[in-house]
């Protein structure tokens, strides 16, 4: 044995090693998830590309675009119905009218001399207020239904498990051209359901499949878990385990969907405008490209260019910011470091 | 192994049913009249009942339990003749009720069958209040109200005007009562428009024979792919044949091609993670993935179709080998354009087999690389690929819509896309049948497989 | 002295990670003789395992890096190999089994398939001939009815028949060394022991080494010839396997033996080395270990303060040796066969820095007349709480 007689060490904290080293922040899922898409400069930029896209759709919303206005005296339609030239003028940086840098013939005209451009951020508008509204009727339906279907087990799953296999074995069109025209013609609080609204209930009612198929996998394999036996030996109720408990486990999946899926209804709208489901009154980047199916032949280029780019990008951005985020929130990475 | 596919096939029924259910909740009751749809507002009723009866229409959706009355007529002896537009299930001595808005107040209410004639469209009735022959005592004017069934007005011999009083109440004993004169002979009465008049069979007998002459039944019992698409004019199911393999010249090579590709960027990618394969593959996935469909095929379409004129525009022709050149641009386009998505999908797959413990112990055996990779990575990715694979697979039927709109080409997308915008009922019915069975059958096929991929997994 | 079967000598392996390059394998040198069991010793995250990796280049290259040093078999260094070349000496001359048999072995096929891929690897036999040789294999590693399981999966199989399966394939192609990284941690205590006899009749009847890695002292004490005891990514003492039992010379061995319960001891709070391991993106300076080390601080008390310097760890200042917060002792032959890297371990300033050789196997001992009857030992002394 050595010189040193063992001597009890005074019962310490426990200490990580020498230099000073402050009480670390608690590591939760989120914590190192943020950090990590931090350190990601790519999604970085991507989700600001998004975000950019958002403000552009904030515009849209301020009326300056679609709007009536009196100005000098005339009622002066919205931007995007304004006549500014020529039908199916090529883009210009000037107005050839005026010669006067003119934003709106940037992207050139459409056949009916309206300006493209303004269109084009209008369209933005559209896409993500559908894609949004969408992602919440997905989410909420989606979710809970999982959620009861995965932890209650028995005649519960066994009935949501048949409605969405229904759901799902209907032909997506289909469902599509009922809203479609179920909701035509009526009203709700006072805005018509056509267009946006029928839509955005059409893809809300198809998607919700997907997420609680999902969602149901994931609280199956939770359930199960010891900290809900924890939880249950504590007295905590049933909606109170699923809610505060098993979700929060499970909700790093919804995000990463939502952020994917916002993708995805874009490109649905633009389908949908083919078939003629889209969106009517307004412009829309999906009726944009559909419109084209005429104008190439003619040599038209400019709108079915801008939009698909507008889409691309978009698209782009958000698929690897969600990317990313998936990344981020991978649960096996965590605790490499 | 075979009770669990017995097990399965039955369960797959109650979703079958429930997808023939919801279709033709959403096309009939909230997409309104699909003859009238079809034949638009100037259709005369002739037509519409026409083309009802080709659509087979001229049955009660779920349970014929109702049937249309068309017309009314006094008929000798006291009795009612009542000439139905349906067929109905109504056998002598049963019991039925008279209804709807445009049958005046007092022919209303219940009925019994004496006769059944001209292959059940006319009805030779009596009131059911009345007695079998006559002379047989009516009942007190009380009574009526008592027969009459809970949901039809009450008919008191009262209120009857005398007109049309039936002469079979007229009894000596109904005498009694404030009774009018003899009626004068009635008048018949003729229903016009669709929703005026019903009989609505109330024995048991009648609903139970009611179940199997519904459109409902029609569709579940595959009875009504015989009947004409009202465009093309011949039974639905011979369409279907003729147009099936157009679609399929397209998505069965593209399909194969694609998961070709797929699996062998995916595997590329995953084993070079990090560096510039993977970089590259996963980038141009999602790029591909970004660029809206219908933009691709336009610009293919024109740019090397139209410009380059490397391959025709649209169009299709079949026979012998010419449909290639129509295929060729369809399946390329459709490639390129698919393998954006499933890539990056099983990429993560293989990603999660790639960092498995197994795999250190074939590399730690001597077990290379590429085989490590091809044998040992990829039979164990195939489990959820099996999965996702088999469940897109009906998407194929429907999937090719735009690019058969785009295209011309005259598949059952592009016939499936019609029939939705002409509002061909029947068609659609019958699509939606096929392509919910279909699902189901590939589900069923997907388990399958998967239990013969994965060993840990038996069929219970 | 005889000629080393494998020789490691100056290892060192890093990461590159998001946060900055972390060294798992600082320095690393021993050696494993012909028939040897040497035993690699530590708490999780010392870089044991990522050792035991390196001599079969089973770290994925990025982000794994070999910076240096030689790994020596047969006179060849297997880190100058052609990955072509070191697949020849996979399986063949160098074996593993891993401590998770039920991950370890691929879900999808057959117990026979797995086996016999590992005998067509390097052996130019048939595939009939392969599965002879598999089934010969389990019936070696004590499996019954071996025809039969050949064709079973390994989820049918319990926990202990997957490692016997394991070793069943490490062993088909008589590897010369067994790399063993925490075979029996993931198994039940009487599995435990039946494992490890099975891989001391194996290596007996072959005449194999075993390089066992593992954190169980226990397990140490009954198979191990030498002993290696990492801390940090360094190699801090070697010796004996006798000699480290009866007088370790690195604080940390101490702790680690203090921290075993013993029977018949009577105390009221098991000893534990207090602290944790150092995260190895953030080592302490000089000794990894004198943040938590009992002999620094112990010897700083009774030290002149311009020796002596002040070291805080989560909260709790306290003097240290100033050479132990300055200096990162090397290894050292402080006594004879027995290296120690702590500056105050006896006759260090003294010691050489070599690479430990120990061609040492422990004596065949007979089975004990009776076993220590410490329960009755127990009883005799009387209980006061």
């Amino acid at each position: 044995m050595s010189a040193f007689s063992p001597q009890p060490v005074p019962a310490a904290a426990p200490s990580a090693g020498a230099p000073a080293d402050v009480a670390a922040k608690p590591r939760t899922l989120w914590r190192d998830a943020w950090g990590r898409l931090r350190r990601n400069r790519t999604a970085l930029a991507c989700g600001a590309v998004a975000l950019l896209y958002v403000l552009v759709a904030l515009v849209g919303f301020t009326g300056v675009l679609d709007r009536e206005r009196v100005i000098d005296g005339l009622a002066t339609p919205g931007l995007i119905d304004q006549t500014l030239g020529k039908s199916y003028a090529a883009p210009a940086l000037r107005d050839p009218a005026t010669g006067a840098v003119s934003v709106g013939h940037w992207f050139g005209l459409d056949f009916m001399g309206r300006s493209v451009f303004w269109r084009l951020v209008f369209g933005t508008r559209v896409a993500l207020t559908v894609a949004f509204l969408a992602s919440v009727i997905e989410i909420v339906l989606g979710v809970t239904l999982g959620a009861l279907a995965g932890y209650f087990g028995g005649k519960v799953d066994a009935v949501i498990v048949w409605l969405f296999s229904t759901v799902n074995s209907v032909p997506w069109i289909l469902l599509m051209i009922s809203f479609a025209y179920v909701l035509k013609g009526q009203t709700a609080f006072g805005h018509e359901l056509a267009g946006v609204p029928s839509i955005v209930l059409a893809l809300g009612l198809t998607t919700w499949v997907g997420l609680c198929r999902l969602i149901r996998g994931e609280v199956l394999k939770h359930r199960d878990r010891d900290y809900v036996a924890a939880a249950r030996a504590v007295g905590a109720g049933e909606a109170r385990i699923v809610f505060r408990h098993i979700l929060p486990n499970v909700f790093h999946l919804v995000i990463i969907n939502f952020a994917l899926g916002i993708s995805a209804f874009v490109h649905a709208e633009v389908t949908l405008s083919f078939l003629g489901l889209g969106v009517t009154d307004v412009p829309s980047w999906g009726r944009m490209i559909d419109d084209a199916k005429l104008e190439l032949a003619r040599g038209v280029w400019w709108q079915i260019t801008v939009a698909s780019i507008a889409i691309f990008i978009f698209s782009l951005a958000v698929n690897i910011f969600g990317d990313a985020l998936r990344d981020a929130l991978d649960p096996r990475l965590r605790g490499v470091d | 192994m075979w009770a669990y596919l017995v097990r399965r096939f039955l369960l797959t029924i109650p979703i079958v049913l429930g997808v023939v259910l919801i279709t033709m909740l959403l096309f009939s009751y909230v997409a309104g009249d699909p003859a009238r749809a079809f034949a638009g507002r100037f259709a005369s009723k002739a037509q519409l009942e026409a083309i009802r009866a080709k659509m087979g229409l001229d049955k009660p959706r779920w349970v014929k339990t109702a049937a249309r009355v068309a017309k009314l007529d006094p008929a000798p002896g006291g009795l009612l003749t009542v000439t139905t537009a349906w067929k109905h299930e109504l056998r002598e001595g049963e019991r039925f009720a008279l209804y709807g808005e445009a049958v005046p107040r007092e022919r209303r209410g219940e009925y019994v069958v004496e006769k059944v004639a001209d292959g059940g469209k006319r009805l030779t009735v009596r009131r059911a209040d009345a007695a079998a022959t006559p002379g047989k005592a009516a009942p007190p004017q009380s009574q009526p109200a008592a027969a009459a069934p809970a949901t039809m007005p009450a008919v008191t011999l009262a209120t009857m005007p005398a007109a049309t009083m039936p002469a079979a109440a007229t009894g000596p004993a109904t005498a009694a009562a404030a009774m009018p004169a003899p009626p004068a002979k009635p008048a018949g009465v003729e229903f016009a428009r669709e929703d005026d008049a019903y009989l609505a069979a109330s024995s048991v007998g009648a609903r139970a024979r009611g179940l199997f002459d519904s459109q409902f039944f029609d569709i579940v019992t595959f009875k009504i792919y015989d009947r004409p698409s009202m465009r093309y004019n011949e039974p639905i199911w011979e369409i279907i044949k003729r147009k099936a393999p157009a679609s399929m010249a397209i998505q069965i090579p593209a399909f194969i091609i694609v998961l070709g590709v797929q699996l062998t960027l995916a595997l590329v990618a995953a084993s070079r993670r990090g560096r510039w394969p993977d970089y590259v593959i996963t980038v141009a996935s999602v790029a591909i993935m970004s660029v809206p469909l219908l933009s691709a095929y336009l610009f293919a379409q024109w740019a090397l179709g139209m410009e380059a004129g490397l391959f025709p525009v649209a169009g299709w022709e079949s026979g012998g080998l010419t449909w290639v050149r129509y295929a060729a641009l369809p399946i390329l386009i459709s490639v390129v354009l698919g393998v954006g998505g499933g890539t990056r999908l099983y990429r993560t797959v293989v990603l999660d087999e790639i960092y498995a413990d197994y795999v250190r112990t074939a590399r730690a055996k001597g077990v290379a690389g590429r085989e490590v990779l091809f044998t040992h990575v990829l039979r164990n990715a195939l489990i959820p690929v099996i999965t996702n694979t088999v469940a897109a697979l009906p998407g194929l039927i429907l999937g090719a819509l735009i690019l058969e709109r785009i295209f011309q080409v005259p598949g059952l997308g592009s016939f499936m896309v019609d029939a939705l915008s002409n509002n061909d009922h029947t068609v659609v019915m019958g699509m939606t049948f096929i392509l919910s069975i279909v699902y189901c059958v590939l589900l069923l096929v997907s388990d399958v497989l998967y239990t013969l991929v994965n060993p840990q997994v038996s069929l219970k | 002295m005889a000629t080393p079967l494998l020789e490691v000598k100056n290892l060192n392996v890093a990461f590159d990670t998001e946060r900055g390059q972390i060294r798992p394998v600082r320095d690393v040198s021993f050696s494993v003789f012909p028939g040897q069991t040497v035993a690699i010793v530590g708490e999780s995250g010392c870089g044991k395992s990522v050792t035991a990796l390196s001599i079969l280049r089973l770290i994925p290259q990025p982000p794994g890096r070999v910076l240096g040093g030689e790994i020596v078999l047969d006179g060849r260094n297997l880190l100058a190999l052609s990955e072509r070349e070191m697949r020849g000496v996979r399986g063949k001359d160098i074996a593993m089994i891993f401590q998770e048999p039920m991950t370890s072995l691929n879900p999808v096929f057959t117990i026979g398939d797995q086996i016999a891929e590992a005998v067509t690897l390097h052996q130019r036999i048939s595939n009939r001939q392969a599965y002879a040789v598999a089934e010969q294999a389990l019936r070696d590693v004590g499996i019954a009815d071996p025809g039969r399981r050949l064709h079973e999966y390994p989820h049918q199989m319990s926990g202990g028949m997957r490692q016997r399966v394991m070793i069943a394939m490490a062993l088909s192609c008589q590897p010369r060394l067994l790399i063993a990284d925490e075979p029996t941690t993931a198994l039940d205590v009487t599995i435990q022991a039946q494992i490890l006899e099975l891989l001391r009749k194996l290596q007996r009847e072959r005449g194999m080494s075993i390089l066992l890695i593992t954190h169980d002292l226990g397990v140490v004490a009954e198979n191990a010839d030498v002993v290696n005891v990492m801390y940090a990514s360094r190699v801090v003492e070697a010796a004996t396997v006798e000699d480290l039992f009866d007088r370790p010379q690195h604080p940390y061995t101490e702790g680690l033996f203090r921290s075993v319960p013993k029977l018949g001891q009577k105390i009221d709070r098991l000893e534990t080395i207090p602290g944790t391991v150092p995260n190895p993106a953030r080592f302490p300076t000089g000794c990894k270990f004198h943040p938590r080390c009992p002999r620094t601080r112990q010897l700083a008390a009774a030290a002149p303060a311009e020796q002596t310097m002040e070291a805080a760890a989560a909260g709790e200042r306290f003097r240290v040796m100033r050479v132990c917060v300055e200096q990162e002792p090397d290894l050292r032959e402080v006594r004879g066969r027995h290296w120690a890297s702590c500056h105050f371990a006896e006759n260090y300033p003294q010691a050489k820095p070599t690479a430990p050789q120990l061609d040492h196997h422990r004596p065949e001992v007979a089975a004990p007349a009776a076993a220590p009857d410490l329960i009755a030992t127990a009883a005799k002394e009387e209980y006061k709480p």
